[in-house]
This record gives structure tokens, sequence and C-alpha cells, in this order.
């Protein structure tokens, strides 16, 4: 049995949103260690950020990207674009993409994840607002 | 322990982060796919007592320093 750390932990994959709970974590002499395989709290909640159709802003961009072990040249090249065009929107953290950009990405990181979604245009799109919080279960 | 196991376990991902380390990850935003892209190539120093200095780049090519120790594991302590 882990033992889980009882905190909420906000901000761990840079996106302050993002909340996990339940992290597993074990003591050592350097402080608490996280216990899980690296890149599982990444993975948990690029496939949140996809299912719950949070709209893409760059840094949901560079997190999306760096989450699939993309470089921007690699990202880009899947989307067909220009790697200048990606490193643009990830100077822009808080700047919504534009709709058809969000939908190709979104159509992208969701297959590289194994995600079904309705191939409707409106059901590809994220949602307007940023959420206050998307709280994760870790484990 | 040697740079080589320490180096081989990052690439591999086969090491763990403390929390403190994770905080300073996201600051920066450095992900897992940073670490093991870093360690490909870094330059890794012993520094005494199992503690190793790796220094290499992200995947954007951001300059990286991560401290690992041996605890049984590889142990990312802390980054910048």
């Amino acid at each position: 049995m882990k033992n889980r750390w009882k905190e909420d932990l906000k901000g761990l994959v840079g996106l302050n949103y993002i909340v996990f709970k339940n992290v597993p974590m074990k003591k050592s002499d350097h402080g608490p260690i996280i216990d899980l395989e690296p890149g599982t709290l990444e993975k948990l909640a690029a496939k949140a950020i996809i299912e719950k159709r949070i709209g893409f802003r760059g840094k949901e961009i560079k997190f999306l990207r760096k989450a699939l072990g993309l470089s921007l040249e690699k990202f880009a090249g899947k989307l067909g674009i220009t790697s200048g065009a990606v490193f643009k929107w990830e100077q822009k953290p808080d700047e919504r993409l534009h709709p058809m950009n969000e939908v190709a990405v979104r159509s992208f990181v969701a297959e590289q994840l194994g995600i079904e979604l309705s191939g409707q245009f409106s059901q590809l799109l994220g949602n307007d607002t940023e959420p206050k919080e998307l709280v994760l279960q870790a484990s | 322990m040697d740079a080589q196991t320490i180096r081989s376990s990052l690439v591999s991902g086969r090491y763990r982060v403390t929390l403190h380390a994770r905080q300073r990850m996201a600051e920066r935003m450095i992900f897992d796919s940073d670490i093991s892209h870093c360690a490909e190539m870094a330059s890794i120093n012993n520094q005494g007592e199992d503690k190793f200095k790796v220094t290499g780049q992200g995947l954007d090519g951001e300059e990286l320093t991560i401290i690992c120790a041996w605890d049984g594991e590889t142990l990312i302590i802390t980054l910048f």
C-alpha cells in the first residue's frame, strides 16, 4: 500500500488550474519523492485537457507538445506547419489559438493519446473559459 | 554508482523525482521528455557521496542542470 500525499498539489505540470489529489509519495533523506513512473502526471493531465475540452492557449500547446515528447520541429511537422508558428503560439501563453488550429491540434493529440473524439467541429473546439480547477486523481 | 548508470536510468525513464524537483520543473515547464533528452548527451559529473550533476539541454535546447542522487534508484533532487 503506497502512502498518498494528503494535500492537493497544484501546478505540478506547469498549468496552475491542474490539481492532483492522492499523489503517491514516499519519504527519503532528500524529502518527499513522487512515487510514480516518469511521465504519469503529464499523461493524466494531457488526457484530461483533451477530454474536458479545455481551450488551447500557448501554455497548453507547450505542455501538450512536451507531454508527447516532441520538439518544436517534430510537433510542427506532424501538423504540417512551421516550427516558427508553434513557437509563436507558445510565446503567448494566455492567448487562445485560432479555432482551426485548435481543432487540428486537439485531433492530433487525441490520436497520439488513443482518445476517440467526435468528428464534429464544435465538439473538437475547446470551452471558452479556462477552468478554475481541474482536479485529477493521481492514483 | 557511476555516471553511465545515471545516464542510462534518466534516458530510459527509470528514476524518481522529489516533490521539490517536480515543483522546480513545473516553474520552468520542464517535463520528463526534457530529462531523457537532456541525459542522452549530457555531461555528468560525480560530485561524491553518490551525487551527480547532469548538465545538458532540454527538448527545445534550453540549458538544464539536474542534480541526482543514487538512493537504491536514480533520484532527481533538484533542477535548474
